[in-house]
């Protein structure tokens, strides 16, 4: 099965980050879903596929699409919602000749509502008895099982965070902009032991929206960005499988997006990698191949993934220093980089991005796109 | 234990109840398939090997080994104020699954790849926390109390 020339994005939105009191999360998932529309050059009566996810307060299709005045002939809420799987939702959808113009969305107002970034486990009570709480947990087991194999360093994981704080710096949007150094890095606390603070995502509030058109549609706007190939991968046995918190799984998603694609790590220009924490990033520059396994520390040293670097990783500076949106706002600044439209920290020539998205240790997503359709 | 500080598991869970009363008994119980042999864990009503619904509770070796730590110098949690610094590991058993549990001892001594056994440690009224201890810490006598929450004990038969 191939997906390239099915659908193209053609519309992104997003509202301000940080923190919105007083407005619910489906209100902040529509206003996105607005801003989306506008930026498509599209009206509500245009779109006939609708998609949201479940956000921590929230958004379900049947109650977003009714404040949005819609009546499509598809819509769809995603359990889990970070962005690719709605992405590939829709382009299943326009390829299965349901809708023509998909608008997906998400919102969460959980830093207003106090969420605190807790347990992942369907079982809370097989861990927070023994003080597991906080993806962190997690993520520090992952990141030191991988410093166990391979001697990454505490200044090796850092230069993630200080990496997206440096794109973050040049992006206006985003939450964090004051400066971080290594040594800044390395100065902070442990909070679990080996991250530090700027290792974690800071919980906040906003919305984003992205418009899907089908291929004869989109051909008509002034810049589609095409999705070129996509892969997943569900592990849903998840604890059980062996090593599951260094998921292995991601190279299954890793072959399967480049044969589908038809690109292979050499041709990616920016590269969107879903951050609840560093940790991720650093699983997925390996396991996506952009470096060999166990070798991402001195990938990371040689500063690949920095302004001015090789390979830049999340430009929009990423869920660690913009802002913790699921994935969402990564989705959005692919496509302003594709487009040529992120100002100063504009990727010249960027022509080719991947964005990879994981949920908790079970679920895995990848997508390429690309500013020119497919010969 | 009244007062305690600590989310409680639910003692009469469907799936979890036969494991907190063979904590509470000092016996690390696993879930066991009597058609295939696999240990399950976390529980589930059909093994997810064979798909059989034949799981029963038996008693493990109480044996593994770490297969990574996280040391939490911040209570990301207000009920584990008292705790921190306080080590979580990842036990692979002896037995194959992995299950999470509360490290016993410096948190600076437990690394991946180090031995450990089970033991006990009392967290409320009925209630015991399956815990882990390191081998070669073991053979020096235990004596440092959990904070005001009970002790770490040995698990029996041991």
């Amino acid at each position: 099965m191939t997906h390239r020339n099915v659908a193209a994005v053609v519309g992104v939105g997003a509202t301000a980050q940080g923190e919105h009191p007083g407005t619910t999360a489906d209100e902040l998932a529509a206003q996105g879903a607005v801003a989306a529309l506008a930026d498509a050059g599209l009206t509500r009566d245009d779109i006939d596929g609708f998609i949201t996810c479940r956000s921590n307060d929230g958004g379900i299709d049947t109650d977003i699409g009714a404040a949005l005045g819609l009546n499509p002939t598809y819509s769809a809420t995603l359990d889990y919602g970070t962005t690719n799987f709605s992405l590939h939702l829709a382009v299943m959808a326009i390829q299965a000749g349901l809708a023509t113009n998909v608008l997906l969305c998400y919102g969460t107002n959980q830093r207003s509502a106090h969420r605190v970034f807790n347990d992942v486990s369907s079982n809370a009570d097989l861990t927070a008895p023994y003080g597991f709480v906080h993806m962190g947990g997690y993520a520090a087991l992952a990141a030191r099982r991988h410093q166990h194999l391979y001697g990454t360093t505490d200044e090796q994981i850092g230069q993630i965070a200080v990496a997206q704080r440096a794109w973050a710096r040049l992006n206006p949007a985003a939450v964090f902009q004051q400066p971080l150094s290594t040594a800044e890095y390395l100065a902070q606390p442990y909070i679990v032991r080996p991250l530090r603070r700027a290792d974690l995502t800071m919980i906040s509030d906003g919305g984003a929206g992205v418009v899907v058109s089908a291929a004869d549609v989109a051909v008509a706007h002034p810049s589609p960005i095409w999705i070129r190939g996509m892969a997943q991968f569900a592990s849903l046995r998840e604890m059980q499988n062996r090593d599951a918190l260094l998921r292995p799984h991601l190279r299954t998603v890793a072959e399967q997006v480049y044969q589908r694609s038809g690109c292979g790590p050499e041709d990616i220009d920016v590269l969107y990698l879903q951050d609840p924490t560093s940790v991720w990033v650093l699983q997925m520059l390996e396991a996506y191949s952009f470096c060999p396994v166990g070798e991402v520390g001195q990938f990371l040293m040689e500063g690949h993934t920095k302004p001015g670097g090789s390979l830049p990783v999340n430009t929009n500076g990423g869920q660690l220093s913009e802002s913790y949106m699921w994935g969402w706002l990564h989705l959005v600044e692919l496509v302003r980089q594709l487009r040529g439209e992120a100002a100063a920290r504009q990727v010249e020539g960027a022509q080719t991005a991947m964005i990879c998205s994981t949920m908790a240790f079970k679920k895995a997503a990848a997508t390429v796109l690309c500013k020119e359709r497919s010969a | 234990m009244s007062g305690s500080p600590y989310p409680l598991p639910n003692l009469h869970d469907r799936e979890l109840a036969p494991f907190w009363a063979g904590a509470a008994a000092g016996t690390l119980l696993l879930q066991t398939c009597t058609a295939c042999g696999y240990r399950n864990w976390p529980p589930r009503t059909r093994c997810p090997e064979c798909l059989s619904e034949g799981l029963e509770w038996r008693p493990g070796s109480g044996r593994g080994r770490i297969w990574s730590v996280a040391v939490y110098d911040r209570a990301l949690d207000p009920r584990f104020t008292d705790d921190v610094p306080y080590a979580v590991v990842l036990v692979e058993l002896a037995e194959g699954p992995a299950m999470i549990g509360r490290y016993v001892g410096d948190p600076s001594t437990a690394a991946p790849d180090v031995e450990v056994s089970a033991v006990f440690t009392q967290i409320g009224d009925g209630v015991q926390r399956v815990d882990w201890m390191a081998d070669e810490a073991q053979a020096i006598t235990y004596s440092g109390r959990r904070g005001s929450y009970g002790d770490a004990v040995a698990p029996r038969g041991r």
